[in-house]
């Protein structure tokens, strides 16, 4: 029992109206709680004293006041429409149905929203590969792609699973490089010019996949460092839309990945992180943490 | 009796607010058979088994499944079992949902799933489809499976795995050799795995209980890293915004570098080898066991905390980090 169910409680309970078990809690309520003691004890008092106080009898004055106002409001209610008689008739039964309508209303929504499965799976593009080519590298798909007309995908909520796929790992890029911009002034300029090589790298391939999948690219610097974009951003009006396939999505998500990686590093450990890695003339992938990171599973 | 007019009205008005009653509830019962896809759903469950030619035997297993979920378990025997189940509104979408298995005596064994395209083929729900895949096979095969939005057991195989997916868990239990393990919003959990683990999330919870072995390396972005009875001879654990708590055993010669920048590092350590600790808590405290010597300097970067406790063997170097955070270190004896 809490304080609040006391102050419904207490009319009932100081009438002696309520029932043993609702009164035993309250009375347990009061012996540990000092305050609601304390009220219910002067609100015993307040009413012990208005016991005590003399009846009044109002004066015919008053009754013949009330008498007349009662007469002139049954008149008024005689002139009114027969639309207000009607309404009045309705409006009893209003608020059941009004309840019931609602109901209905927010259960068929519910039932209508897009399910929730119980592992969330993606929504299934009108055409996607045909099983024997869904093994292959997304590479060469597209390759396939360029000669048979582009996959149109249809379903929504693919597409938006797949935007917010994007964005996590774009919102994530922007929070660490934030970080980093924030430290790399304390930095030696031999550091900065490691990491700003390394970031290039990363950029050059990002903005690569993004071009491949026709999503749109920073005319700046080339990269994904723009805002977080979805599926249906595109490169421009004449390009295909942008393909919302997960599959499609490996070589980009996994460039995210091993930047990612790197700037946790970097996060962390600050320049001590650059001094441990040497990047290998094989590019993006040689950084560390992002060799595996980087790679697709071997399709 | 005699029924007054206001008792008749008061009748017709429950009968009426009673018909409206039934009349919405009729109207919900419609509405959920109309709605609930599971109320319709076609489900098919198809086992295959793979044989590899005599002779031969299973060394690699690629899976990719980006309708639902993957399990992995490792047996005895030197086949592959498959088992799918398809899950559809109608049998006609059931029957472009596809199960593909390239097998090659040279090469990884391929199984995919992908739903077929028809020409008047159009939108499906999320969710209305799924293919769950069961597989079993030999423990000896390495695995790389990826999925979309899902759950991706790996369960009693041996020769290490690379596991993939976007959204969902990923569980690996009773495994061995080098486990690299992705999602980028999930959860992972890893229990009683022995070798290297490279584990990483970008948002979600990252257990890892009972892990021996080479190299630990687990990275989270946004949430916690947790665990337990963990005897690896390196380990690096890397939290953005979440605090890592590592319980276990430091072994003599061993490197551990736990860094969080937003999140408390708390390290409870059983170890017979001396310990030799840095401990940099930009924003924070750094709370050392009693019996361990604590100096500044030391060679270690400006503001570090140095400690050593004594031992036989090689010295554990630990390397803790905070930048805005508490570190925690304290050794029980074994």
């Amino acid at each position: 029992m809490r304080c609040g169910d006391v102050q419904s409680l207490a009319s009932e309970y100081l009438d002696g109206h309520l029932d043993e078990a609702r009164g035993s809690a309250l009375r347990g309520h009061l012996h540990e709680c000092e305050a609601c003691h304390t009220w219910i004890h002067d609100l015993a008092r307040v009413r012990d004293v208005a016991r005590e106080l003399p009846t009044l009898d109002p004066s015919p004055a008053l009754w013949s006041a009330i008498e007349r106002g009662l007469a002139d409001a049954e008149i008024a209610d005689a002139h009114r429409s027969r639309f207000w008689l009607g309404w009045q008739a309705l409006r009893p039964r209003l608020l059941p149905a009004a309840v019931v309508v609602a109901a209905a209303a927010a259960v068929t929504l519910w039932l209508t929203r897009a399910p929730t499965p119980r592992a969330e799976a993606p929504a299934v593009a009108v055409k996607t590969a045909a099983p024997s080519g869904a093994g292959q590298p997304a590479r060469a798909r597209r390759g396939a792609a360029e000669v048979a007309p582009r996959e149109r995908v249809l379903s929504t909520m693919r597409e938006r699973q797949v935007a917010a796929a994007d964005k996590r790992y774009l919102t994530t890029l922007t929070e660490l490089r934030g970080v980093i911009d924030a430290e790399r002034s304390r930095w030696s300029q031999t550091s900065i010019g490691k990491l700003d090589r390394a970031l290039a790298e990363f950029a050059a391939e990002a903005a690569r996949e993004r071009r491949a999948l026709n999503l749109a690219v920073s005319a700046a610097d080339g990269s994904a460092n723009d805002a977080p974009q979805g599926a249906a951003s595109v490169a421009s009006a004449d390009a295909a839309p942008p393909t919302a396939e997960p599959r499609e999505r490996d070589a980009l998500y996994a460039v995210y990945r091993a930047e990612i990686a790197l700037l946790q590093d970097l996060a962390i450990y600050g320049e001590d992180a650059l001094a441990r890695i040497e990047p290998q003339p094989n590019g993006v992938g040689a950084w560390p943490g992002s060799a595996r990171a980087r790679g697709g599973l071997g399709w | 009796m005699v029924i007054g007019a206001g008792e008749r009205r008061a009748a017709r008005s429950g009968r009426v607010a009673l018909g409206m009653i039934v009349c919405g509830v009729l109207w919900l019962s419609a509405a959920a058979a109309l709605a609930d896809p599971t109320r319709a759903l076609v489900v098919e469950r198809d086992e295959v088994e793979i044989a590899p030619p005599a002779g031969l035997k299973v060394t690699s297993l690629l899976v990719d499944n980006r309708l639902g979920d993957i399990r992995v378990e490792g047996h005895e025997r030197p086949v592959i079992t498959i088992s799918a189940r398809k899950q559809a509104a109608s049998a006609t979408v059931l029957e472009r949902l596809k199960v593909t298995v390239i097998p090659d005596a040279n090469g990884p064994v391929r199984i995919s799933t992908a739903m077929i395209a028809t020409d008047d083929a159009r939108p499906i729900p999320t969710g209305a489809v799924r293919i769950d895949l069961v597989i079993r096979a030999p423990r000896g095969a390495h695995v790389a499976a990826q999925l979309w939005n899902g759950r991706l057991a790996l369960i009693g195989m041996e020769n290490g795995a690379d596991l993939l997916a976007n959204e969902g868990q990923i569980v690996v239990h009773n495994a061995s050799g080098s486990i690299m393990a992705q999602v980028a919003s999930g959860t992972q959990q890893f229990v009683e795995v022995v070798g290297k683990v490279d584990a990483r999330v970008i948002s979600g919870e990252m257990n890892l209980d009972t892990i021996r072995g080479e190299r630990l390396d687990a990275s989270v972005q946004e949430g916690h890293i947790d665990s337990r009875q963990v005897r690896v001879r390196e380990a690096w654990l890397r939290a953005i915004r979440g605090d890592i708590r590592f319980r276990g055993e430091a072994v003599a010669g061993g490197q551990y570098h736990l860094g969080s920048f937003r999140g408390d590092v708390e390290v409870e350590l059983v170890t017979t080898a001396p310990v030799s600790l840095v401990a940099h808590a930009d924003a924070g405290t750094v709370s050392l066991p009693p019996g361990m010597e604590r100096r500044s300097g030391g060679g270690a970067a400006e503001g570090a905390i140095v400690g050593t406790a004594p031992g036989s063997g090689a010295p554990a170097m630990f390397e803790l980090r905070s930048r805005i955070g508490n570190i925690r270190f304290a050794i029980a004896q074994p």
